[in-house]
């Protein structure tokens, strides 16, 4: 008979067998474009090694430690590096319409998941989403490019996903030339790749009401 | 999220469950069990740890399969700490006569394991229906039948990247960071805190048995071949306040 407990340490202390889509030292990088009615989101989303950002958390976290409200001070740890992660994601990336760089800025995407640790993947998540500071005219026929300058020194892996929200369809993926012609599944590793195109992700999108 | 329990009393003459009131004394009465990996093979602590959880045959159970563990993970020097339990879905299945109860529990549990100088959150899903019997001290569990455990996937998927990512069920896969600070994720790398080391610390008296040795007056309520693997632990639990 199974008990609980005991497949709990069974469970805890095997290897993991499924984890991060390439390796577990890599960065990845995914971008996102949909084209939903008359609203544009980009998201990129960036996945960071356990142990990368347990390195880079350690001495804050010791001093945490030794506070006098430690889990008060490991928030304010954590908040703080986070966003130095969004910002330094925002910093590289841009979005054009239609040829134009979008005036706007890149900052958290407002999701629970944002900033989590990924337990089974032994990455944390960090994503951020653009923001026009202008209103966007998108008629009929919209392409939309999304360039990513940022993190350059970092082991990356890239994957990217268009999708065509109510009123269009997409007509041109650049991603497709990397990444398999069949329908997005960010568990299946040929979704993952090391091809430097996927900085730039391109789509078109064509009304379709 | 958690879901509501229902009572299916549909063949049973015997007395309505109150099901709202024994899903929360299940819960009260279950997430102590995971305690026991702070106890490290400290055999009397553990037996009355499990003597709240549980009784009779599933109590020689419990001890035997947390014993065998415990002992492993002394022996690996591996520590596990234990962050958080969560019931996502608790049912009240039937009452019988002898108001023994049987419920469908589903949680979550949440922790650390520290395996040879590296540090590993997990967070495992489990099932199993439980048998619930009262006694002059509370309800305890006599009976457990697994159904299903696994890793919790934290696959993230379109939905979760697009829109509002709300209701994608994601989340069990993920753990805040604090939690993992709380849990001593972040901390320098060492070694595990062996569950013998910390049971030398313990003073002990002279004349007192190895911790893998049972007491020579202890009753032995393992008997060979009851649900103990050919290599379970020779332990039995001891009485209650023996040395």
């Amino acid at each position: 008979m199974l008990r609980p407990v005991a497949m709990w340490a069974a469970l805890l202390t095997a290897s993991v067998a499924s984890a991060h889509p390439v390796s577990r030292v890599d960065y990845s990088m995914r971008a996102a474009i949909q084209l939903d009615g008359e609203h544009l989101e980009a998201v990129v989303v960036m996945e960071v090694p356990f142990d990368v950002v347990a390195a880079d958390l350690r001495a804050g976290m010791e001093a945490a430690r030794l506070a006098t409200d430690p889990s008060h001070q490991a928030q304010q740890v954590l908040d703080a590096y986070s966003h130095k992660v969004w910002d330094q994601m925002g910093q590289g990336l841009r979005v054009r319409v239609d040829g134009q760089v979008v005036p706007g800025s890149w900052g958290p995407k407002d999701n629970r998941l944002n900033g989590k640790g990924a337990v089974t993947g032994g990455f944390f998540l960090y994503m951020v989403e653009f923001t026009p500071s202008v209103p966007l005219k998108l008629v009929q026929d919209v392409d939309v490019v999304i360039e990513n300058w940022g993190l350059t020194d970092k082991p990356m892996v890239y994957s990217a996903m268009v999708v065509a929200g109510h009123g269009w369809k997409v007509t041109m993926d650049s991603s497709r030339v990397a990444l398999p012609n069949a329908p997005y599944n960010v568990d299946d590793p040929r979704f993952w790749t090391r091809n430097l195109s996927l900085r730039r992700l391109e789509a078109r999108f064509v009304s379709a009401p | 999220m958690r879901r509501a329990a229902l009572a299916l009393c549909v063949a049973c003459a015997a007395p309505t469950p109150d099901a709202p009131a024994i899903v929360a004394d299940f819960e009260a009465l279950h997430a102590p069990v995971y305690h026991v990996f702070d106890l490290g093979p400290d055999r009397d602590a553990v037996h009355a740890q499990l003597a709240r959880i549980f009784a009779d045959d599933a109590l020689t159970d419990a001890y035997v399969e947390h014993w065998r563990a415990l002992v492993r993970m002394r022996d690996e020097s591996t520590a596990v700490h234990i962050s958080g339990v969560e019931y996502e879905d608790v049912t009240v299945l039937d009452m019988d006569d002898a108001g023994r109860v049987r419920v469908d529990a589903s949680w979550l549990v949440r922790g650390v394991v520290t395996h040879q100088r590296h540090m590993h959150p997990r967070i495992n899903r489990y099932r199993a229906v439980y048998t619930l019997t009262p006694t002059d001290e509370g309800w305890r569990i006599t009976d457990t039948h697994m159904r299903d455990l696994a890793r919790v996937s934290s696959v993230l998927t379109a939905n979760d990247v697009l829109g509002s990512g709300a209701g994608t069920g994601a989340d069990a896969g993920f753990m805040d960071p604090l939690e993992m600070f709380n849990a001593g994720l972040f901390d320098a790398p060492k070694d595990a805190p062996s569950a013998a080391s910390r049971e030398a610390d313990k003073p002990v008296p002279p004349d007192a048995p190895s911790v893998d040795a049972p007491p020579a007056d202890a009753p032995s309520v393992v008997s060979p071949g009851a649900n103990a693997p050919g290599d379970a632990p020779t332990v039995a639990p001891s009485p209650k306040g023996s040395p």
